[in-house]
């Protein structure tokens, strides 16, 4: 038996002030985050669930239609409380543009077509909003006592680690050459060299004069921002490698799911962070079968193939969580629900599932019967 | 056979068709039947027809939309993306999708920065990124390519005669900044790789294909994905890059290019499913076919003497879950039909995961229902 992820105990836990989950899509992440939420929230805790999916599909589990990018109290929750906000890409960078900006520039960033681009259209800039408004929701916490836990659903990018790194990235773009290149007025390169004028032709090449020279513009608006960006980004990074902040990995018991399950176990360790467990969600119900009742399934003989597809893929999905999740990793196995995660109650189920958890046999139970 | 929908022409019509811009591939289109304001062509005539897509000038749609015909439009090959919520099996219905087309010419499948999910579906060793390769599924022989944003660069700049200067742009960090601060940039580039692709026999290459089938973002990033050319062309009116993402719009808009939609019958899966539809429709781009998968047959009666308890919680477990899907699968085939789209192919829930001998069977199953 594999060690038993105790997700009431993790929830239960008042100094985790933050739980990550992160995952592949279609393993149903946002089903599970919200589960999460609700569950913690109906132990007693203050809880706010951010999600980032631009599918929407957090309204429609909790029943709330245009969830606004603020938070909104979640209606029906006993004991203690639950809000809920769907991140809004666009409303987010204009608010942080706007705090962050000398007042003077905020117009001039906000109209630059680079920014618009940039805050309407290119899906990366998801992870740069996310680890923004975590920030604020964290800072916002800890100024009014309004949360004591946030529960963060992360972006549906080409790697959850793609919101962990968000604030790297954010510090490297600002250090690296290609922001200062492009406004070297205000930064420490006022004096460009051969070498770097010929880069800033090359950009020219590619996207042409006109664009560079927006570019430029935007770049020495955008730099002004940075600043203000970048500490929020810093508070968030002290935040996700703190033991206040917990992550949990989501998969389910397909074979890419679980490699990747595996695959984030590995880069959360080289984070410096362990992974507290990991859900597999959607596992196929356990088949087993009573000899008498063999005998006679035996003689239907499509009674006895709907048996053993299920026996099969029962087995099978078994062997490949044993084989592919690391030993050291606390499970939790969530069967499939009967009903779609689309309404309050099947969240409450889905979250009494995780917190009461059924864990990971090493071995098979019941007969093979092959014929 | 070869389908699309069109008004005031019944079966036995002849229609006739040219393109100003490309008078050779005028052709002469005799309608088989129609059935539900779907026209089918039989498919021994070169048929082309010009469709008037709303507020679009009229654009070509060309019988090779199905790969089957190389001779049809020579020099694009049609282009297949596959899209769906995570978790539908995406990757599976595209590498059936490929092994179908397989049958009737060269056919390339790629994946766009997607982590080897094509060869770890198929089961083959690891296609490393910008690489291709001869893979052979089922006994049939594919071209397999993984598009990787860096590569892609690198080669573009090699394209635009700047291949020199790429070493520098990498080592200043432009690449990075290009792939992680614009990744608009990054997606113009993925799809621009696929562009080249479609395109070779129009190149004379070797390596030429007579479909492509993209195994694309998931439907939550697919709008944003496909139109990040034209969110570029806003911002960089002149330069290289301009005409080059104008071009990928073009592709993408091409009657040659449909987006499959892979969905199962789910609430959430059937609404980011028509939502995408609506979406992709505003911005001028074909929705090919609505396939719907993982669906679950009602299971067979249990015999009396079968009086297992759990046995029988899971025979009413399944029970329960086929009726569950049931009126979403009415619902999608309602709305379809209010679109004036034919209905969605249905792909069974197989047991467990899907190995190579399943995907010829799902490509079967394409094949069966492809048109109809």
């Amino acid at each position: 038996m594999r060690r038993l992820f105790e997700v009431g105990e993790l929830l239960g836990d008042r100094d985790v002030r933050v739980v990550v989950t992160c995952g592949t899509g279609g393993v149903g992440k946002t089903s599970v985050s919200a589960a999460l939420a609700v569950a913690a929230a109906e132990s007693g805790r203050k809880v706010v669930l951010v999600t980032v999916d631009p599918a929407k599909r957090l309204a429609t589990a909790l029943g709330l239609e245009g969830l606004g990018g603020e938070p909104q109290p979640v209606p029906g929750i006993t004991g203690g409380s639950l809000d809920a906000l769907m991140l809004d890409m666009t409303a987010t960078f204009d608010d942080a543009v706007r705090s962050h900006a000398p007042k003077n520039r905020v117009d001039e960033v906000l109209r630059n077509p680079f920014y618009k681009a940039l805050s309407t259209s290119f899906s990366g800039t998801q992870d740069y909003m996310a680890t923004e408004k975590l920030g604020q929701l964290y800072e916002q916490a800890q100024a009014t006592g309004r949360w004591d836990l946030i529960v963060v659903d992360t972006p549906p990018s080409r790697s959850a680690l793609d919101f962990l790194d968000a604030p790297a990235r954010l510090d490297r773009l600002a250090e690296g050459p290609v922001l200062q290149l492009l406004a070297p007025s205000s930064g420490p390169l006022k004096l460009i060299s051969a070498g770097l004028s010929q880069v800033t032709w090359v950009i020219s090449k590619v996207i042409g004069s006109k664009a560079l020279s927006d570019l430029q513009v935007f770049a020495s608006a955008f730099e002004t921002v940075m600043g203000g960006f970048r500490r929020r980004a810093a508070v968030v990074r002290t935040l996700l490698s703190s033991p206040a902040a917990a992550f949990v990995i989501v998969a389910s018991p397909r074979k890419a799911a679980l490699d990747e399950a595996r695959f984030f176990v590995g880069q959360l360790r080289d984070r410096g962070t362990t992974a507290r467990g990991v859900v597999v969600n959607r596992v196929s119900p356990a088949v087993p079968l009573a000899p008498e009742a063999e005998e006679s399934l035996l003689l239907e003989p499509e009674a006895y193939a709907w048996w053993r597809a299920s026996w099969v893929t029962w087995r099978a999905q078994r062997a490949r969580m044993v084989k592919a999740l690391p030993t050291s990793l606390p499970v939790t196995l969530a069967q499939t629900l009967e009903r779609e995660v689309t309404d309050l109650d099947v969240v409450r189920e889905l979250g009494s599932l995780l917190v009461d958890g059924a864990g990971l046999a090493e071995e098979d139970e019941g007969p093979v019967v092959d014929v | 056979m070869y389908a699309t929908r069109f008004s005031g022409v019944g079966p036995g019509t002849t229609v006739t068709s040219s393109h100003p811009s490309d008078p050779q591939l005028s052709r002469i289109c005799f309608v088989a039947c129609t059935s539900s304001g779907t026209v089918t062509y039989s498919h021994f005539c070169m048929a082309l027809t010009i469709v008037p897509r709303c507020g679009h000038e009229p654009s070509m749609r060309v019988p090779g939309g199905l790969g089957a015909y190389p001779g049809a439009m020579p020099d694009v090959a049609p282009l297949h993306i596959v899209s769906g919520k995570g978790g539908t099996g995406k990757t599976t219905v595209a590498l059936a999708l490929a092994l179908m087309l397989r049958r009737s010419g060269e056919t390339l499948v790629c994946e766009v920065e997607s982590r080897h999910g094509l060869t770890e579906a198929a089961g083959l060793a690891k296609v490393e990124e910008g690489e291709e390769r001869r893979v052979t599924i089922g006994g049939q022989e594919l071209r397999m390519l993984s598009v990787d944003s860096r590569h892609a660069l690198r080669d573009y700049l090699d394209h635009v005669r700047l291949g020199v200067a790429g070493a520098l742009l990498e080592k200043t960090g432009f690449v990075d900044f290009a792939s992680e601060l614009a990744p608009g940039l990054r997606d113009v580039l993925l799809t621009g790789k696929v562009y080249q692709a479609a395109r070779r026999r129009m190149k004379g290459q070797a390596d030429a294909v007579d479909a492509v089938v993209m195994d694309a973002p998931p439907t939550g990033r697919i709008e944003n994905f496909l139109t990040a050319g034209e969110a570029l062309a806003e911002v960089v009116v002149v330069g290289p890059i301009a005409p080059q993402a104008q071009s990928i719009m073009a592709l993408l808009r091409a009657e040659t290019t449909q987006v499959h939609l892979v969905t199962t019958c789910t609430e959430m899966a059937l609404t980011e499913t028509l939502q995408t539809i609506d979406a992709l429709t505003k911005h001028g781009i074909a929705i090919g076919h609505v396939i719907v998968n993982q669906v679950m047959a009602d299971p067979p009666p249990l015999p009396d003497g079968v009086t297992d308890p759990a046995l029988r919680a899971a025979w009413e477990r399944d029970t329960a879950v086929a009726a569950e899907q049931r009126p979403w699968a009415d619902r999608l085939a309602e709305r379809l039909s209010e679109l004036g789209r034919g209905p969605a192919l249905t792909l069974p829930l197989l047991p467990d995961e899907v190995g190579p001998d399943d995907l010829v069977q799902i490509a079967d199953l394409l094949a069966e229902g492809w048109y109809a």
